[in-house]
């Protein structure tokens, strides 16, 4: 008879503590996310209100915990993005940028670098388009080559670099 | 976003590039948080140039897929 009723209670309490700990973990999954987002909105400066309300209007709208979680890792990338994004590309004096050089062909204009460090730059290429270009590295600036005044790189503007120095 | 299954980290950047670009326009929705009882959304629409530029990219990867719609 006891046998009987403990082999009734146990999946019983099996399922209300799986039920208790899945709640309690979804509350813990919200007030995390929520969160992050605060913390993420609020390091973008003018626009940190803007955005809170945003994504903490668009977290509702997940519908599991997982998924709300989820959506707050992801607003990590998007504030860092918007957050660079948001620097002036031309505050050169203002930031860390200490100086601009121009490649063209094997020529070096305005460079404080020798041959081989732009060579070994050059060599870092990834990707370019017809008006930015990118390398490795954690510095450097894509810029669109016609802000440049008084350079010889128009006709190749994948060819003008932008180089800030730590 | 789901259903794009786009990242937030993403899409965010996105959006925010083409509003810059204004290609996007953006405005909140309509009433007071309190009333709604939830933060407000934000509502992006095409603006004139961004369905311009929206053109010429689909025809850029499809090549005379709008002649054919």
């Amino acid at each position: 008879m006891i046998e009987s009723f403990l082999l009734l209670l146990v999946p019983i309490l099996y399922a209300l503590l799986s039920r208790m700990i899945g709640e309690e973990f979804g509350a813990a999954c919200h007030d995390l996310a929520r969160w992050l987002i605060r913390r993420n909105a609020g390091q973008l400066k003018d626009e940190a209100e803007r955005y809170e309300e945003q994504w903490l209007a668009d977290l509702d709208d997940r519908k599991t915990p997982l998924r709300r979680l989820l959506f707050a890792i992801g607003i990590f990338r998007a504030a860092a993005v918007l957050r660079r994004d948001s620097i002036p590309k031309n505050s050169s004096k203002s930031t860390k940028t200490k100086f601009r050089f121009v490649v063209q062909a094997k020529e070096v204009e305005h460079a404080s670098l020798s041959e081989e460090q732009v060579k070994q730059l050059r060599g870092t290429f990834r990707d370019y388009s017809q008006h930015t270009i990118r390398f490795d590295g954690g510095d450097e600036v894509a810029e669109d080559a016609s802000s440049l005044k008084g350079d010889t790189a128009q006709d190749d503007p994948a060819k003008v670099i932008r180089h800030n120095q730590p | 976003m789901d259903k794009l299954t786009i990242a937030s980290g993403t899409l965010y950047p996105i959006l925010a590039r083409f509003e810059a670009a204004k290609w996007l326009s953006s405005n909140w929705e309509k009433g007071d948080p309190v009333k709604l009882g939830r933060p407000r959304k934000r509502y992006y629409q095409l603006t004139a140039l961004g369905a311009s530029k929206a053109r010429e990219c689909i025809e850029f990867i499809v090549p005379g897929a709008l002649g054919r719609a």
